[in-house]
This record gives structure tokens, C-alpha cells and sequence, in this order.
């Protein structure tokens, strides 16, 4: 046997060994495509179509407040408003892809400009559902429509009244509810729309990551941006507390600073949200998620989790709801629960993506 | 790769004798220049494409312009971006000090060049430290020192030139190996668990990577690569399986790690351990000429002038060789301290991962605030700084500062920081009761560093 024939043995059993070794999925590899398509398909899927419902629902009450402004069509629309709500805060821990492509978000869920509100509604400008819009992010979306819908210290009596205002005002009010609540559920249809999987067909690149065609080139960045969007969400929901609380401001407490404080909705908000997590984790049926993928290296991981889940939906319910008077009469209960959501968002940023290998960087810069 | 035309040596340096490792070489021995040449082009090139990406990806803007604080190294505080458009031009200029490198123009100058821009760019900021920076900064140096820029002219240089080149390089690999030489790495193959684990669904080595023995055998390999390679480059017998060895290890790890250039600079580096004269040997065999052979150019005279060269050199080897090895000076678990961490080559070797909130209280008003470092840091000094002590004091004494501007003077800085190592359970890295804003600069850590609980990793 010649030398050069000699050398090549090793280097074909190697090949040979490796080649026997990538037939079909690894264990790894399939449990996060399990995970993908799962989060993809029976959670994100169901979750938008879920909101386009609740907004077209919520658009034909506006419609019907717009046209017949009485007690009942305001409470009919207040209450859909809540469930669009809840939808809405239900995709926060997934959402990815369109909802950011789409600027859906801003759009949805901007902090809204009272003053901005106030001198268009002052104007003359026609409010029709084109020059709506049009608006910023701060005049349109969800937290518009809760400054015009609810009022936590009046109630629906001084709602009432400011929607039946004599001359214009009352009408061209009702007008912009009608046509932010169209917005809206266009909005949510487009987002729904680029998920489905006959239009844009978002599932297929979650559930596809790794794969040609796919807008995730590795699994691995595709489980990356789901957890890396997890901690996001956490955080935005430990701020919706914190600022709240004065811990941005010096201590003092700032009930402006509550998101949902018209509509009494922030620690319903805050519950749908970390819903939406557990939906993440957990699976649509309690039993997959990410806990099975993390669970399949690090139990102890998977466990921290749930017990900082469970540990921050008590400390929620501990709170005597609203949010606006337990700021001052129980403020430990709401310090207690921004502490439970900042210990979920440890276990995550350290402990989670040091398992699963996440990279926390937010671009592509190189490392060592 | 153009190969500058250069004199022919003697056949003993160009073909089967390899002057250069033969025993009882000297530093003065003549060799041919044109492997010193070609590393030079190469890493101009390189840096080039170095310099490009930084215009290309943002990170011009991204690193120096968007910050609003940075974490300059001790003592170096002074090093900071130029204002406008200074840091484009900044870069402009160190592109066109790669490019002299290059193509030879102007060498002295455009390396001195390059150098400066380099090296100042990268000491502006901590977060953006990466020990391939480091090793471009100290090729850099021997690139001003050693006249490369006409060596193409030179029938020879002497053999001192190539084996400064080759340690440099050489010395990557092996810290890279000692420093592989810990539990963790050996006993537990973490982080290489995490790491393979995370990249099953890569084409036929991610399914290698589920073997339960594969974290282990890649972590054995990585210390042997690391600490074998430079030996099995240098026998001539081991060195073709040894360069595809070098070629294969920086290919994979490029596949599973976003690490830049440092895989081509490392694999251009490993050229240098070839004959001197394979550049010129290559270029005959491309033009398939026949070789032909010369005589062999006399060793200069020796004078005490020409020890100068070797002895600056063996200075600036053993500065390299100690500074890897003050870590032993200092208490505490090295990656969890990372107390002479950086300039040492610790090159991947961890999976550590954490998050911070400091605690920022006014004595006088009984006033209290929370930070999240967010608030004032770009998402990579948040990731980079909250698992580093060092850039977490550099905060708590901007955040001193800061609120003493808005009207708050004498406040006192606490930390909550969380941290995981290596994907064990987190443990605080930080005293939350030391006030760290009175924590100095230059303080012992130890005392409000806390120690690290070696439980074993997953």
C-alpha cells in the first residue's frame, strides 16, 4: 500500500463517521424545531387572528358609538377595547418579525399625546380613516382610544358627556374613535395577514429557521431572537411599574406615569403580558416551549423559570387592583411584584442565555 | 496574492534544505525575505478589509459617535472619539496606512500609520477590547520596527526578523492553550456544551456536535490545537497536516462564532512557519520555470549594533510572555474576577452572561432612584459591562457624576448584578452594600468584588 493510499484511511473513516452521523435531525435540532414551529404555528398564528377578531370587534362598536353615543354603546365599546387589549399585550413576549417590520407597534401601543389629541380635535382637519391614519404614533392606536373612552376619576358619565358635547366637538370626538378603531383593525389584519401562512407566511420563517427561504438563517438565531425578545418584554413590563413608583424619579410616586391609568387596565395589562410569556415557555398546552428545549440541558434552568413565572403571576394578583390607588396604599404589594418580574428577567439574561448560547448582542460585531 | 520579485537565494533556502530550521541556526543566519513580504501584503489586505467593514457595518458610528459614556482604561482616560466627522477621517487614515502596508508605499510611515489610528481607536472603550485587536496592535509594532517595506529588494534578512513574526504568532496560540487548562474547559467541556448545542442544525458537524463526547473531544482538541500547533507547524514532517489543521480549526470556529478577521489573520500568521521561501518557490511553480540555484548571501558581520534588534525584541516577547501570567498575582477565580484578563489571550473561553440595576441614593434628601444601565448605555456596553467589575465601577462612578450634574451632588451607588458562569445557577458578582461610587479607580476589588462559588457547571 503506498504512503499517499495509507494517509487517506483515517481521513475517509472520519468522513464515513461523519456522514453516518448527520443522518436525520439531531435530538437538539429537532426539539427547537418542535419549539419553532410550535411558537410559529399554534401560538403567534392564533394569537393574531385572535387580535384581528377582537379589533374588528372593537371597530363596529366604535362604529356604533360614533352613530348612537349612549351609555351602552360606551360600555359595549369599553369593553371591547379591554379584550382587543388583551390580545394585544398577549403577542408582547413574541412579538417578532412583522409586528416590528410593519412599525405595528408604535403604531398600537405609542404613549399617546393628549395635547397632540386636543388640537386635532380642536381642528378642523376631517377625521376619516385616511387623514387618521396618517397621524403620528402618538395621536392614533390604543392608548388614544383609552383617552377618549375612559376617564378612571369621572367615569363614563363625564365620558359620556364629552362625546355628545353640543356643536361639533361631541361629534368630531365620536369621529376619531371611529375611524383610530378602523386603524386599528387594519393594522392587526396586515399583521395577520403577514403571518398566515397563505399571504405573508411568517410562520414558515419561524418554523422553517435554519432552512433555505428562511429569514433565519441558523435555528440558532431564531431561538436568539425569541429569547432576546422574552427579556425585552420583561423589562418593558418591570418600567411600566418602576416609573410608576418614582424608582426612575427619585422614589416619589408618579401616577401619571401608569401606561393604561384611564382605563384602570395596567395590571390586567401586566397579567396578559406574562400570559404571553408563559405561552412562550410553556407551550399553548403547558407541556413544550422553550422549557423543553432548556429543560433538555438544564433542568435546574427550566425549573427557575417556572417557579419566577409562577412567582411573578402571584405577585400580580397580590396587588389590590387599580394600580393607581396601590401606588399609595400598597406600595410594597407593586414593589414586591416589579421585584418578582426583575428576578425573572435575571434568570433569563444570565442563566437562560447562558444555556442556550444566546447572543445578547443586538447587531452583528464581532467577538473574540 | 502578488509576491514582490526578489534575488534568488541559494537553493538550500528556496527548495529541500530548510535553512531556517536546521540545527545550529543563528539569529544572523540570511533568509529569503519573501515570506516576510508576503505576511506583510497579506495583513495589509487584511486590514483593509478591516477597515472597511467598520465603514461598512456602522460601527464607526455605532462604537464611538452613539455612546454617550465610554470605558476608558485606567490611566488611558484621555483617549477619546474626535468630535464631527474626526473618527470617519480617523479610519479613512488607518485604511490608508493598511493600504501602504499593503503595497509597500511609503511603509514606515503608512505602518506608524496605521498603528497610531489602530491601536488609539481600539483603546477608546473597553466594551470593543478583542484579543485579535490586541494581536493586530502588536503586529503593528513589529511591522513599524522591521524595515518589511523594502525587503522585497533584500536578497536576505536576518533570521531574527521571520522568528519575531513567527513567536508573535506563536504566542497566541500557545496562551490561547494554556489558558484552556482549567476545569471547566477540561474536566466539564463548558462552554463548549452551550456552544455545540446551540448549533445542532449546522450542515454534517452539527449533528457530530449531539454526541455526548463531542463537547469533550472538541474542548481536548482546542487545548491540544492550541498547545501543539506551533511545534507541529514548525517540523517540516507534521506541517502540511499541521497549516490544514490551523485552516480547519478557524473555518469552524468562524462557522459557529461571529469572530471577524481573526481567523483569516491567524490562518495568513501561520504562513509564516513555511520555508521563508515559499512565496518565491510558489511563484516559479506558477510560472513553471525550472528553480534555480544561487549562492547563498554571507551572514552580515557581526557588530554589537546588530544584538540591538534581538534584545528590544526579546523584551517585547518576555513583556508578552509575563503580562498573560499576572493573573497568578491576584486572589480569585480568574473568569469570574477577569483581574488580568484582558491582554492575555484568553481567547473564547467562556460562557459568562448577567444583568445589572444599580441602586443611586441621595444621603441629604433620603432620595432614591433605580438605573437600569440602558438608560444610558448602548445595548453592547450593557451587555459587555454587566458581567465585567471593572466597567461596572467605571458606571457607578459616571452615574456619581451624572446625578451630581443634575443637582444631586454626593450620592452613593450600589449594584445588583447577577451573573452566570459557564451556565451554572447565577451568583451576585457584586456587594450590593459597598457604596461603589467611593470605590476607587485603582482599589482592590476583593473588596467589593464577591468571591466566586465554584459549584460544578451543567
Amino acid at each position: 500500500m503506498s504512503p499517499f493510499v495509507r494517509r487517506l484511511i483515517p481521513i475517509t473513516v472520519l468522513l464515513s463517521l461523519a456522514a453516518l452521523a448527520s443522518c436525520g435531525d439531531s435530538q437538539g435540532t429537532a426539539l427547537r424545531s418542535a419549539f419553532l414551529k410550535e411558537l410559529a404555528g399554534d401560538t403567534a398564528v392564533p394569537a393574531y387572528r385572535d387580535l384581528g377578531t377582537h379589533t374588528e370587534t372593537l371597530a363596529e362598536a366604535l362604529a356604533a358609538l360614533e352613530a348612537e353615543p349612549t351609555a351602552d354603546a360606551l360600555t359595549t365599546a369599553q369593553s371591547a377595547w379591554r379584550s382587543a387589549r388583551e390580545a394585544w399585550m398577549r403577542q408582547e413576549g413574541f412579538r417578532l418579525g412583522p409586528a416590528e417590520d410593519l412599525h405595528t407597534s408604535a403604531a398600537v401601543n405609542q404613549v399617546p399625546s393628549t395635547t397632540g389629541i386636543d388640537s386635532l380635535l380642536a381642528s378642523d382637519m376631517p377625521l376619516t380613516v385616511d387623514s387618521v391614519a396618517e397621524q403620528g404614533a402618538n395621536r392614533k392606536g390604543m392608548l388614544a382610544m383609552e383617552y377618549l373612552l375612559f376617564d378612571a376619576e369621572g367615569g363614563n358619565t363625564a365620558v359620556l358627556s364629552r362625546l355628545t358635547e353640543e356643536g361639533n366637538a361631541g361629534a368630531r370626538r365620536r369621529a376619531y374613535l371611529k375611524a383610530l378603531g378602523a386603524v386599528l383593525h387594519t393594522d392587526a389584519t396586515a399583521l395577520r395577514s403577514a403571518w398566515e401562512a397563505d399571504q405573508g407566511n411568517y410562520v414558515a420563517q419561524l418554523s422553517n429557521a435554519g432552512n433555505d427561504g428562511s429569514t433565519y438563517t441558523t435555528q440558532k438565531g431564531a431561538v436568539d431572537a425569541v429569547v432576546n425578545r422574552l427579556i425585552a418584554t420583561v423589562e418593558t413590563a418591570e418600567k411600566k411599574l418602576s416609573k410608576p413608583l418614582g424608582f426612575e424619579t427619585g422614589g416619589t410616586v408618579r401616577p401619571e406615569l401608569e401606561e393604561a391609568r384611564r382605563s384602570d387596565n395596567s395590571l390586567k395589562d401586566l397579567e396578559d403580558t406574562l400570559s404571553g410569556l408563559e405561552r412562550v415557555w410553556l407551550g399553548p398546552s403547558g407541556n413544550g416551549g422553550l422549557s423543553k428545549v432548556v429543560a433538555a440541558s438544564n433542568k435546574q434552568t427550566d425549573e427557575t423559570v417556572r417557579g419566577d413565572l409562577a412567582a411573578v403571576r402571584s405577585a400580580l394578583e397580590a396587588v389590590p387592583p387599580p394600580l393607581r390607588t396601590a401606588l399609595y396604599q400598597h406600595r410594597e404589594s407593586v414593589e414586591d411584584a416589579r421585584a418578582a418580574l426583575a428576578q425573572l428577567r435575571a434568570t433569563l439574561a444570565s442563566e437562560v442565555v447562558a444555556n442556550l448560547g444566546v447572543t445578547l448582542t443586538f447587531n452583528d460585531n464581532d467577538g473574540d | 496574492m502578488g509576491i514582490e520579485s526578489t534575488s534568488p537565494l541559494a537553493h538550500r533556502e528556496r527548495g529541500g534544505g530548510e535553512g531556517s530550521e536546521a540545527p545550529g541556526f543563528s539569529l544572523f543566519e540570511p533568509v529569503d525575505p519573501s515570506s516576510l513580504v508576503a505576511y506583510r501584503v497579506l495583513f495589509g489586505l487584511l486590514m483593509v478589509v478591516a477597515v472597511a467593514r467598520f465603514f461598512a457595518y456602522g460601527w464607526i458610528h455605532e462604537h464611538y459617535l452613539t455612546p454617550r459614556v465610554l470605558f476608558p482604561y485606567a490611566g488611558l482616560e484621555w483617549i477619546r472619539p474626535w468630535p464631527g466627522v474626526g473618527m470617519y477621517l480617523h479610519f479613512a487614515l488607518m485604511g490608508l496606512g493598511a493600504l501602504g502596508i499593503a503595497l509597500g508605499v511609503a511603509y514606515r510611515a503608512s505602518a506608524l500609520t496605521f498603528l497610531l489610528t489602530f491601536t488609539y481607536a481600539h483603546l477608546i472603550d473597553k466594551t470593543y477590547y478583542l484579543n485579535h485587536y490586541y494581536f493586530i496592535s502588536l503586529v503593528g509594532v513589529l511591522l513599524v520596527a522591521l524595515p518589511l517595506g523594502d525587503a522585497s529588494a533584500r536578497r536576505a534578512v536576518p533570521a531574527w526578523w521571520l522568528w519575531l513574526l513567527r513567536a508573535q504568532v506563536g504566542l497566541v496560540y500557545f496562551f490561547g492553550g494554556v489558558a484552556k487548562l482549567k476545569g471547566d474547559w477540561l474536566l466539564h467541556a463548558q462552554p463548549m456544551k452551550i456552544w455545540l448545542a446551540a448549533s445542532t442544525d449546522l450542515p454534517v458537524l452539527g449533528h457530530l456536535f449531539e454526541q455526548p463526547w463531542a463537547p469533550y473531544a472538541f474542548s481536548i482538541a482546542g487545548a491540544v490545537f492550541d498547545l501543539g500547533i506551533v511545534p507541529a507547524l514548525l517540523w517540516k514532517r507534521t506541517r502540511p497536516l499541521a497549516y490544514a489543521a490551523v485552516v480547519s480549526f478557524h473555518v469552524i470556529t468562524r462557522m459557529l462564532f461571529p469572530i471577524g478577521m481573526f481567523p483569516w489573520l491567524m490562518i495568513a500568521g501561520a504562513l509564516l512557519f513555511f520555508p521563508p521561501d515559499w512565496p518565491r518557490r510558489l511563484a516559479i511553480w506558477l510560472r513553471r520555470e525550472s528553480p534555480r540555484s544561487t549562492e547563498k548571501p554571507s551572514p552580515a558581520p557581526r557588530t554589537k549594533r546588530a544584538w540591538v534588534g534581538p534584545v528590544l525584541a526579546a523584551v517585547f516577547l518576555g513583556v508578552q510572555f509575563l503580562l498573560p501570567l499576572r493573573h497568578l498575582l491576584y486572589p480569585g477565580e480568574l473568569l469570574w474576577t477577569e483581574e488580568g484578563f484582558r491582554f492575555a489571550w484568553n481567547v473564547m473561553l467562556m460562557e459568562k452572561d448577567g444583568v445589572a440595576e444599580f441602586h443611586v441614593t441621595e444621603p441629604a434628601t433620603g432620595k432614591h432612584w433605580r438605573v437600569s444601565p440602558s438608560q444610558h448605555l448602548t445595548p453592547d456596553q450593557v451587555r459587555m459591562m454587566n458581567t465585567q467589575p471593572d466597567m461596572l465601577l467605571t458606571f457607578a462612578h459616571y452615574l456619581a457624576r451624572h446625578f451630581a450634574e443634575q443637582g444631586h451632588p454626593g450620592v452613593e451607588v450600589r449594584a445588583d448584578v447577577f451573573v452566570s458562569l459557564n451556565g451554572r445557577p447565577r451568583q451576585r458578582l457584586v456587594d450590593p452594600t459597598v457604596d461603589l461610587a467611593a470605590v476607587g479607580t485603582w482599589d482592590d476589588l476583593h473588596g467589593w468584588v464577591l468571591p466566586f462559588r465554584g459549584v460544578a457547571p451543567p
